[in-house]
């Protein structure tokens, strides 16, 4: 009877916790962030921690490359560490954590060695660096379906480390380089595919060391043959639900049969791929090496879940949260209006999910040709030039499965068509979750789409649905029954037209805002818009204007002076190579180094123009920095986001609701970033460039570029640094 | 005098000051204005050097003001001056009909120890184009220069010997004393160079410099029946003193340092 009591009780609480669990995605979503205090790796520079384990190398065989390995290790890893993608403390990463301890219960001291993070990527992946990092993705994670399933991942990953694949594959390719390897020594095609041989060898010996170490613990290994279907169907969204039209639809906006795909097609992944040039093996191969394997006599007694299947699905509904972010910043739009349509299912008054689906419309449109004018143009700011990247819906054809629907729609309609369809969504969203700035402003920059590019004005749309068009008519057919009165040919025209689009779904968009034009906001912002009475969002001044046939264009000032009195620097960029004889090596400790030096001249550059100067580093980051560590990260995805919008200043970093803290605290909304690359061969090339941001637009400011056949001297660099600030600080002339 | 001085050294500064405050280059860290001094040396391959037919180093001393006017371009003026020798190697007559109607020649015979002193002070204007991609005042550049020279040659006691034919048979020797001339003349110089800034302060400069005396060139063109009868001293010494200073600025290696005024 007691126990039964402590098994209710425990059960209840249980189902208390999975509710809470879930209950938090109900009505908004908060993007994950680091807590805590940081950890040593990320405090201590890449050159200490390389010196210390080239001091402690020893004599060994291949010093040399050994070496080159670790130098290279540390830098790429405080590169990734200090990325902001790596999350620190956070929910994800707690649980991951657990299920290693879970795999190397008995195995303490190996345990102590790993470092496992999550980072914020899309891809379904997880990786490991021989020093005992181990990194899963976000994606991966959104993908799982159970914890078996991640605890042999970790293990497979667990297997690297232990084995030191990434050192041996590291020294096996310079010697294959050479032509010194014992594995192969073949013309040089020959030892190329050798090293995808070799590194499929590994995955292999991780796959198998890696189910070792699972039968080990308690974990189902029967659950876990699932993870090579979560690797093979990686490509496809996290779930395959159907896509209804009906999603942007209501009473009004009645989406055309011709946007819908009657039959999305059938998923095809083919699991016996061409693996020569791969470097893991096929998933048939890997499936069926490891097959044989997976027979265990205590399978009834193991587990799929041996932390918590509770914390496993709040971790993974997290994730796939996550994943609509990283969705947006990595310009997967589709894919991000999919993935939040799925958990829209769940959760349809999620603000989060709305506001997601609503930026990903908003961004499509702008990147679609408009039915009037061209609304994309190219940015001459400076004397750099970035390429334009405009997005275009990937092809239906191209795609697999449900979300093949989405792709069709999106892909087919029209600007006019997508700009009525957001503005309906997003106005919707905005009424339901009254006071959203977010939504506000994507309203209006949609109603600014739609006056100044699509050219459409209410008079545009009607006020009437076609069922009571269709009943006035009838009405009228009844009044023109009267002798007396005569229809005109115009007025007959008029009438018919006006039959077969109430008749027909063509020109869908002339009725989608019926109900909407009930609304007295909706229509006064619409009004105010088409006045000019607001402000154009998003729409850039600084675009150029269309050349004009006959005038003689006027000579522009081609670097104006902005008058910006503060900017946030970040730590630049730098980067010094040697190239010999066609391979290129970086010199990693003098990187460090001159990274200093070129933050110091512009701290002393901006210090002569009385340019007020503050900073987003990570270079001196302590334990308790984890508030600038957060800021870093959100500045980073800002940016890795808004560099992916190339030239294409109309297009909304999604990013940037996230950032307002950091304008606040920083006292600007300019954002910069510099950087040299300098590489020395048979001459010496020096590259050197300045990007400067507006936080709040997104706006490309200024993109200079220099290029010299000079060595990175000081002065050199302290001459450019000088003249970008200047351009920045100077008020423009009148 | 005083007054002159102070009064020009404050015009400059009322003129110079809102250059380079409103200027829409950005100079080096600002600063516009680059004052220093400089050398041009070359070994003296062919002509004497100043006080000896020996080979010696020929070195000119400038000071040099240079003025950032747009991102790779300096307006340069520079005062400079050397000091070098001439030696003439051959004999010349001088023709002249005295009052009774007979041709006296004078045979100039060039006879010393030490070559002839040639002073130059020279007036340099010219620009400094910077390589595409540099900003003024750092990197490399390509100069032109027009170079004004004021010269003056002066000739000692023993320099010439004269032999006066009056009458052949017995010509009367003797020599001609001390004296000097002054010419004027130009030169149009061509370098290439490179500059640094030291200690974001001064201002380092070197390169090579190629240059050309376009007087001497037409008159070696006209190869002028250079010694007839109808020479006279000057136009000899003239025609010298440029082939001297052709051979002095054909090439010069130049290093200067300079620093950045405002």
């Amino acid at each position: 009877m007691k126990l039964f009591i402590k098994e209710l009780f425990v059960g209840l609480l249980l189902f208390i916790n999975a509710d809470i669990s879930f209950a938090q995605f109900e009505s908004d979503y908060t993007p994950l962030t680091s807590s805590g205090s940081l950890p040593a790796e990320f405090i201590t520079t890449a050159k200490e921690i390389s010196k210390q384990e080239i001091s402690d190398l020893g004599k060994v065989t291949d010093r040399s490359a050994k070496q080159q390995f670790i130098i290279a290790n540390n830098y790429f890893l405080r590169d990734l560490l200090l990325s902001g993608n790596v999350l620190v403390n956070d929910p994800l990463s707690r649980y991951v954590n657990k299920v290693v301890d879970q795999l190397l219960k008995d195995q303490p001291a190996l345990r102590q060695q790993l470092h496992v993070y999550v980072t914020r990527s899309g891809d379904v992946n997880a990786y490991a660096f021989d020093k005992g990092f181990i990194f899963v993705n976000v994606g991966l994670l959104a993908q799982l379906e159970n914890e078996s399933q991640l605890a042999f991942i970790l293990a497979h990953e667990i297997t690297h480390v232990i084995k030191k694949h990434s050192v041996n594959q590291y020294i096996e390719n310079i010697r294959l380089e050479n032509g010194t390897s014992s594995y192969e020594r073949g013309s040089s095609e020959e030892r190329n595919l050798a090293r995808y041989r070799f590194s499929k060898e590994q995955e292999s010996e991780a796959d198998m060391e890696g189910l070792k170490l699972m039968k080990q613990t308690g974990y189902s290994i029967k659950a876990m043959g699932g993870a090579f279907d979560v690797l093979q169907y990686s490509y496809l969204p996290f779930e395959l639900v159907d896509f209804r039209k009906n999603f942007f639809e209501d009473e009004y906006l009645n989406l055309p049969d011709t946007l819908y795909l009657k039959k999305s097609s059938e998923v095809k992944s083919n699991d016996d791929y061409d693996d020569t040039k791969s470097s893991h093996p096929n998933i048939r191969k890997r499936r069926g090496s490891i097959e044989p394997e997976l027979k265990v006599n205590d399978e009834s007694s193991r587990k799929k879940y041996l932390v918590s299947e509770t914390e496993f699905k709040n971790v993974r509904e997290m994730a796939r949260f996550e994943l609509c972010r990283v969705y947006l910043i990595e310009r997967d739009y589709v894919n991000a209006v999919y993935a939040s349509y799925i958990l829209s299912e769940k959760y349809m008054n999620n603000l989060y999910l709305k506001k997601t689906i609503s930026k990903a419309l908003y961004n499509i449109l702008v990147n679609k040709p408009s039915d009037h004018r061209s609304f994309t143009n190219t940015v001459s700011i400076g004397n750099g030039n970035i390429s334009s990247k405009q997005y275009v819906v990937p092809d239906y054809m191209n795609i697999e499965g449900a979300s093949q629907k989405l792709y069709y729609m999106l892909g087919n309609m029209t600007s006019t068509e997508l700009n009525t369809v957001a503005l309906s969504y997003t106005y919707k969203a905005y009424k339901q979750h009254a006071g959203d700035p977010v939504l506000s402003a994507l309203t209006d920059s949609l109603f600014s789409v739609l006056v100044n590019s699509n050219n459409l004005f209410l008079r545009d749309f009607s006020s009437k649905s076609k069922a009571e068009i269709k009943k006035s008519d009838t009405t009228g057919k009844a009044a023109l029954a009267e002798p007396d009165q005569e229809e005109s040919k115009y007025t007959k025209i008029k009438k018919e037209q006006q039959k077969t689009e109430v008749e027909t779904d063509d020109n869908f968009t002339k009725y989608a805002f019926v109900g909407l034009l009930k609304d007295e906001e909706f229509v006064n912002r619409y009004t105010k818009m088409a006045r000019g009475l607001t402000q154009k969002p998003l729409i850039d001044e600084y675009t150029n204007s269309p050349k004009i046939k006959g005038k003689k264009k006027k000579k522009k000032n081609s670097v104006p002076f902005l008058g910006i009195d503060k900017v946030l620097f970040l730590d630049p960029f730098y980067m010094k190579v040697k190239n010999d004889h066609g391979t290129e090596y970086v010199k990693y400790y003098e990187i460090e180094e001159h990274q200093k030096i070129l933050a110091d001249i512009q701290k002393k550059c901006a210090d002569k123009l009385k340019l007020e100067y503050s900073t987003v580093t990570t270079k001196d980051l302590s334990e308790s920095d984890i508030e600038r560590y957060n800021q870093n990260a959100v500045l980073n995805d800002w940016l890795g986001e808004r560099f992916r919008h190339g030239d294409n200043n109309s297009e909304l970093v999604t990013s940037s609701e996230y950032i307002k803290q950091l304008i606040k605290e920083a006292g600007t909304q300019y954002v910069a970033w510099s950087g040299v690359y300098d590489s020395k061969g048979k001459a010496h090339h020096c590259t050197y460039f300045f990007i400067l941001m507006d936080l709040e637009s997104g706006k490309l400011m200024k993109f200079e570029t220099r290029y010299v056949r000079s060595n990175d001297n000081r002065d050199l660099i302290t001459s450019f640094v000088y003249n970008s600030l200047m351009h920045v600080h100077k008020k423009p002339s009148l | 005098m005083r007054f002159k001085e102070i009064f020009s050294v404050c015009i400059s500064a009322i003129t110079l000051w809102p250059l380079s405050a409103l200027a829409q280059s950005p100079g080096y860290l600002g600063k516009h204005v680059t004052l220093g001094y400089s050398n041009n040396f070359f070994p003296a391959l062919i002509g004497p050097v100043a006080k000896s037919y020996n080979k010696g180093l020929n070195s000119t001393h400038g000071l040099n003001f240079e003025y950032t006017i747009k991102n790779r371009t300096n307006f340069c003026f520079s005062f400079q001056r050397f000091r070098t020798g001439v030696n003439i190697n051959h004999t010349f007559i001088q023709s002249k009909v005295d009052s009774f109607g007979n041709t006296r020649n004078t045979t100039y015979n060039f006879d010393s120890k030490e070559p002839l002193l040639l002073q130059t002070n020279g007036l340099c204007f010219g620009f400094k184009f910077f390589d595409p991609g540099v900003l003024a005042p750092v990197g490399k550049y390509r100069k032109f220069e027009l170079v004004l020279l004021f010269s003056k040659l002066t000739y000692g006691g023993k320099s010439f010997i004269i032999f006066d034919n009056y009458t052949n048979a017995n010509p009367i020797k003797g020599k001609i004393g001390t004296g000097e001339y002054k010419f004027n003349s130009f030169a149009l110089t061509y370098s290439l160079g490179r500059q640094r800034v030291l200690f974001d302060l001064l201002v380092l400069d070197y390169g090579i410099q190629f240059g050309v005396v376009p007087a001497a060139l037409v008159a070696t063109l006209n190869m002028e029946s250079d010694y007839s009868s109808l020479s006279t001293l000057e136009s000899v010494l003239r025609q010298e003193t440029n082939r001297r200073l052709f051979r002095y600025e054909t090439i010069n290696l130049h290093i200067g340092l300079g620093f950045l005024a405002f």
